[in-house]
């Protein structure tokens, strides 16, 4: 009979081949059983035979830096061995039981299942992920498709494994839940205000960039660590080529949080400060996905949850943050590409210009390109210093794009002058030619209506720009002197209206305005055209707020730019018409009802209403009692 | 098409703001339209020293959640901000005809949001040329239909007297929890989805599970605002873990079951968000019953009283 050692051997020496022992540090191969707590317990009742006794596969491999995935391998000697035809006989056959111990542990971690059996001469190997949560296996697919056959490199199963959808999304789902967490514990741990609080995970993810940080910032007492943070984020944030006067502006901020007494006491609970505390949670929690996802808005995502929960009513910082998947529809509605220039004017945190970065990104081949969109194509102007240090760090953490981002008003002509004469690195004259803006809602003054800030914006773009704007649906509506001035020197393309708890918990129904920049409604002469996008499909989820629950945004946002890009006319979802300034600039106004699906079942339901009504006495409900 | 105003005269309502009214009891004063969607859009009675609104004019709620709802009144009446009476400008109109454009005028409340109300649009409404021919013979059901008794009226016995008795719930029912399913967890399907909920029979949603209790039980909401709210569920359902359900321990009739709900409902008022009304303290409290001579409840008694009552005739053919 051939020996299960064997083939260990053969999956050991590839092992060491593939350099999984390289770096202790990185990865930790053990066998039969693991040191780390969680995968001891998950497996102690994992036994092959079913009887709850402690389970043993070969192989347990962990990174500590993807802290949520296990590597599982089980051998058998014999081909014959592989796999079972139901893959119910955990003890005798490979497959069956590397999928039952990858069960035990998917609650926890997501799971690659390796199964090997044979020789070197001929071996058979399956590779499996469960994802966290689930208990059905799938194949595990390398990032471009093609199932895995071969043992690779620990980085590309997690990278194939991470390329998961379903991994993905618990991933998000986790972060979501984590930075509840978070908020709560400098809320009741630390007393931090909520201006506070955002500044502080910035800040820290900026120092954590820095090797040295991270790898030392445990060994300073807690009464020092504050410094030694704010030390770190300086040097990160110069390393970043910022110009001096803006490392000044954007480090300002962070200050506050250094200064902190409660952050710099060691208490009982945590001996080396909160700070500590707080770094060391980010550490292990958020920068393994900021790492190993290069797709960027995993940590978009837990800004916009962050500020979302932080502030209680989600307005911390006094913003209403655009939610994630509108920032992606304002990168769409332009046809963003990576020859175009865009500006926001009241950046916030940054979410559009990420979202315009990413799918400008997209169209780029070249590393040149793709420097020029980080560093030369993306503009931004915020007027809180606290919210620009955010956007600042935001884009740090991104790679580039911070040169640009101005501190001050979008209405200061300084600024204004430099966003329209902005110049590559090369001098090359790039006035923007796409303006993104979610402005302030109702501010008091009524010199600073929201259409102030959209006229401001399209004033800056290059003639034939592309201006898309966010505003409260009053200002379509309503007849006001703004949107004569805005017709007066631009062509008004389209606006949407959007769902009306968009911004929940916020309670502000909106629609998104589109422009063509520079050339006056009246010289287009042309019909705009109206999108009722009132249906995202999102729904509110406890804890998680509000979700693409049904995984059915895909197909709706395609279906809505596809519609706008051709500006397609489709009953009850979008009409054109010739408008003026004195008219409503919402779909409502024009679209038409159909009263052909009125029936009479319709009204018999009416009648009844009336009837029981009538013989309730109409008495109002509250006295009906 | 033709706009709303070719139909209807359209006006302003009294735009009267609730906290400065004296509230009253009917028959005195009259009913205050507010943008409601429930109860024909009336909150409240009031007293009021201006002209109401006529009986048989229409309201439409121009902004709110309600926005576009919009009902024939019955009886005079007052309204309260942002509400439009409609007169129909033929004074002929009968009222399945006036409740028919009340419905075309609902249907376009898509057009409307808190971020865009209807009081500058409304006249411009577009609406069809003229109700269909079937409006006009679709017959209005009736106050004497449905208020009938399926039995002769039957006095109540003094509950405090010797033919009444006390019981624990837990002695003359099974008491059960619901069951947790989240909205995440719910899909939309079939099965009664009975919640802490005292509108709609406490039915707060379809959904796609099976059904976890039989027909011809009750439910009692034990936590939230509506605690102690109690139903008569005539299909199978499912029960969320705000709800208890009672499984009568014998064969007992909807009618006496729907007389049980009274009295549970009628002793809600001691429990709150802080003392709610649990299983143990639910298969505790006491009630009082109509009593038979042997110490049981008198399921018959209490099924005649019900019949006897107005309403019970509509509700006679059902299981």
């Amino acid at each position: 009979m051939a020996n299960e050692r064997v083939t260990e051997d053969l999956v050991d020496g590839l092992l060491r081949k593939l350099g999984y022992y390289d770096d202790e540090n990185a990865i930790i191969v053990e066998k039969q059983q693991s040191a780390v707590q969680a995968i001891r317990t998950a497996l102690s009742k994992a036994s092959k035979t079913g009887k709850g006794g402690v389970g043993y596969p070969e192989f347990i491999i962990t990174a500590p830096g993807t802290p949520d995935i296990v590597v599982i391998v089980e051998c058998k000697a014999e081909v014959s061995k592989h796999e079972s035809k139901d893959r119910d006989k955990p003890a005798n056959y490979a497959v069956d039981g590397v999928l039952h111990y990858a069960r035990h542990l998917s609650p926890n971690y997501t799971v690659i299942a390796i199964a090997v059996s044979g020789t070197e001469k001929a071996s058979l190997w399956s590779f499996f992920l469960m994802p966290k949560g689930e208990s059905e296996p799938r194949d595990l697919l390398a990032p471009h498709g093609a199932p895995v056959e071969h043992l690779i490199p620990m980085d590309d199963l997690i990278r194939a494994a991470s390329f998961d959808p379903l991994v993905h999304r618990q991933r998000e789902r986790d972060l979501i839940l984590f930075s509840q967490e978070m908020h709560e514990f400098m809320r009741d741990e630390a007393e931090m205000s909520e201006q506070e609080k955002p500044l502080a995970v910035a800040g820290t993810l900026i120092a954590l960039g820095n090797e040295v940080f991270a790898k030392t910032y445990d060994a300073y007492p807690a009464k020092e660590l504050p410094a030694f943070w704010m030390q770190t984020i300086k040097a990160e944030v110069q390393k970043a080529a910022i110009p001096v006067p803006k490392v000044e502006n954007m480090t300002q901020p962070f200050t506050n949080i250094e200064v902190q007494p409660e952050l710099r006491k060691p208490t009982k609970g945590y001996p080396k400060g909160l700070l500590n505390e707080i770094v060391r949670l980010l550490a292990d929690r958020v920068l393994p996905f900021m790492t190993i996802y290069h797709d960027y808005d995993v940590v978009g995502q837990f800004y916009g949850e962050f500020l979302k929960y932080t502030g209680g009513d989600g307005k911390g910082l006094g913003i209403v943050l655009t939610p994630k998947h509108v920032t992606e529809l304002f990168s769409l509605i332009p046809n963003l590409n990576k020859d175009d220039v865009v500006v926001d004017p009241c950046a916030g945190t940054g979410g559009f210009l990420i979202s315009a970065m990413m799918q400008m990104a997209k169209t780029a081949t070249t590393q040149t390109e793709l420097q020029s969109i980080k560093r030369d194509r993306l503009i931004g102007i915020e007027q809180r210093p606290q919210m620009y240090a955010l956007a600042a760090s935001n884009m740090i953490l991104r790679g580039d794009g911070k040169a640009n981002l101005y501190q001050g008003s979008c209405f200061d002509t300084a600024i204004v002058k430099a966003v329209k004469e902005h110049v590559s690195s090369a001098d090359a004259p790039l006035r923007p030619n796409v303006g993104l803006i979610n402005p302030p809602y109702a501010k008091s003054k009524s010199d600073l209506s929201e259409l102030r800030f959209v006229e401001n914006m399209l004033d800056m773009l290059d003639k034939g720009g592309t201006g898309v704007a966010i505003v409260p649906v009053s200002c379509a509506t309503a007849s006001s002197a703004e949107k004569t001035n805005i017709m007066a020197k631009h062509t008004l393309e389209a606006v949407m209206s959007m769902p009306p708890e968009l911004f929940y918990p916020v309670g502000v129904v909106t629609c998104i305005m589109v422009f063509k920049a520079g050339i006056p409604h009246a010289v287009s002469n042309k019909k705009s055209w109206f999108g009722y996008w009132r249906d995202d499909a999102f729904i509110k989820v406890k804890n998680l707020g509000r979700v693409d629950h049904h995984k059915t945004w895909p197909a709706i946002r395609d279906r809505w730019i596809e519609a706008w890009r051709n500006r397609e006319v489709h009953p009850g979802e979008s009409v054109t018409a010739m408008v003026g300034p004195k008219d409503e600039w919402v779909a409502e106004a024009y679209m038409e009802t159909d009263y052909s699906s009125l029936s009479q079942k319709d009204l018999e339901r009416v009648l009844l209403d009336y009837a029981l009504f009538v013989l309730k006495g109409s008495q109002p409900e509250e006295d009906a009692d | 098409m033709q706009r709303l105003d070719d139909i209807f005269h359209l006006r302003y309502g009294h735009s009267l703001e609730l906290n400065a009214l004296k509230r009253v009891h009917a028959p005195e004063g009259v009913n205050f339209v507010s943008r409601a969607m429930g109860n024909n859009g009336v909150t409240a009675r009031v007293d009021v020293k201006v002209a109401p609104a006529k009986a048989g004019e229409l309201s439409v709620a121009l902004g709110g959640n309600g926005v576009l709802s919009t009902f024939v009144q019955p009886e005079p009446f007052v309204c309260g901000r942002d509400v439009m009476i409609l007169t129909p400008i033929e004074p002929a109109m009968g009222i399945a005809e006036k409740l028919w454009w009340a419905r075309c005028i609902w249907e376009n409340r898509y057009r409307f949001s808190y971020g865009r109300q209807a009081n500058r649009t409304l006249g411009s409404l577009l609406v069809p040329d003229a109700a269909p021919e079937w409006v006009q013979q679709t017959p209005l059901p009736t106050h004497d239909g449905l208020a009938k008794s399926s039995a002769s009226p039957l006095a109540l016995t003094d509950p405090h007297g010797q033919h009444w008795s006390d019981f624990t719930l837990g002695e003359i029912f099974d008491i059960k929890k619901g069951k947790r399913l989240t909205k995440a967890e719910r899909v939309p399907g079939k099965t009664r989805f009975v919640s802490a909920s005292e509108k709609n029979n406490g039915i707060t949603d379809m959904n796609d599970v099976p059904a976890l209790f039989p027909a011809g039980v009750l439910t009692v909401v034990y936590n939230g605002n509506s605690v102690g709210h109690a139903f008569y569920q005539d299909e199978p359902f499912f029960a969320s873990d705000d709800v208890n359900v009672l499984l009568p321990n014998g064969p007992v009739s909807r009618w006496a079951q729907l007389f049980v709900a009274a009295i549970i409902k009628h002793g809600r008022t001691r429990f709150t968000y802080g003392y709610k009304w649990t299983l143990a303290r639910m298969k505790q409290t006491v009630i009082r019953l109509p009593a038979n001579g042997n110490g049981e409840p008198d399921w018959g008694y209490m099924e005649a009283v019900m019949r006897g009552l107005p309403f019970s005739a509509a509700i006679d053919d059902r299981p």
